[in-house]
């Protein structure tokens, strides 16, 4: 009997000596936390706005503002730009200030539309972004491809109302063009 | 006494028409007091994460972090989750707790969440909320 019990401990004893070496391969302690804070926006429009903007039909080297869709376009300055020039309104409804940028996609169909941040020229576009109160037209944020900061410090509960302009370069064709969208992002303020 | 009788039917019956006269002007004037608003506020979207932010110590290996995505709006809407899932459709005042794997060596990361536009025109408008990781 003692022979058996010396030999199963023999056993044991081995592997639990071969299984631990295994288990206790390299690892890595994670700390991580998460802080009791929250994202939230609200986007609104005014007059009939929605999340679109049908320009219509547009003409070369002209500026169309996304208030005026629809209808005649006229520039909304000089003077600071008020909430009822501007088609949109974003709403910190978060936990805390939130800065936001935004960002526009190439125009695609036929010769498709670049972005430029520069005098449009040929098949390309300039997309501007005015926050309500900005002093003029000169002030807004030419949008491009990749985020920009747009506004800072939005504090929580605070509201500001946004306006797009359009400005078109010269054309190379007739076809329809489309932008999978302009992108309002919200971030924690660094 | 038979002088008096034909005196209350006469006043009996004048004050039959003119008390109704007197109400139908009552309502006439309420009514013209009536306004309509002049502009319309349309509520596109409300949305929230939380949490927003996460802080970790530097390790090499794969965590899992989640948030949770409401829809405090009216309607149905559209999110791509930031990482190779497909759309998800989170329904009218609800919330979707999601998980993401993320490898953390030391970087800030950042997982943007996107409200899908509702329909496509010459230009749309997406709106995106922006998770963050970042080192202690």
């Amino acid at each position: 009997m003692r022979k058996v019990i010396v030999v199963i401990l023999a056993v044991l004893t081995l592997t639990v000596g071969m299984a631990v070496p295994a288990m206790a391969a390299p690892t890595a302690t994670v700390s991580i936390a998460a802080q009791p804070d929250y994202l939230c926006m609200t986007l609104t429009f005014n007059d009939g706005h929605d999340g679109s903007w049908d320009t219509g039909t547009v003409g070369e080297s002209l500026t169309y503002w996304w208030d005026d869709e629809g209808g005649a376009s006229v520039s909304p300055f000089p003077g600071a730009l008020a909430f009822a020039d501007c088609a949109g309104n974003i709403t910190n409804c978060g936990s805390g200030t939130r800065d936001i940028t935004a960002e526009v996609a190439d125009f695609t169909g036929g010769l498709g539309w670049n972005i430029t941040t520069g005098a449009p020229g040929a098949a390309t576009v300039q997309v501007t972004f005015y926050p309500e109160g900005c002093a003029d037209e000169a002030t807004g944020a030419e949008l491009d491809n990749a985020p920009i900061d747009v506004y800072e410090d939005l504090a929580t509960t605070a509201s500001i109302g946004v306006e797009l302009s359009l400005e078109t370069g010269t054309f190379t064709d007739g076809v329809a063009k489309s932008s999978t969208g302009v992108v309002f992002t919200i971030t924690v303020a660094d | 006494m038979k002088k008096i009788l034909p005196c209350l039917v006469l006043i009996t019956i004048i004050a039959s028409v003119l008390v109704p006269v007197g109400i139908g002007y009552t309502r006439s004037e309420a009514k013209t007091n009536l306004q309509i608003a002049a502009g319309e506020l349309n509520v596109w979207s409300n949305w929230s994460i939380n949490p927003c932010k996460y802080t970790y110590q530097v390790s090499e290996s794969n965590v899992r972090v989640s948030t949770t995505i409401s829809n405090l709006s009216d309607k149905d809407m559209e999110f791509n989750l930031g990482d190779s899932s497909a759309v998800v459709i989170i329904p009218a005042k609800t919330s979707l707790g999601y998980y993401y794997e993320v490898n953390l060596t030391g970087q800030t990361e950042r997982i943007r969440i996107t409200k899908l536009a509702d329909k496509q025109s010459s230009i749309s408008v997406q709106e995106v909320l922006v998770l963050k990781i970042e080192p202690r």
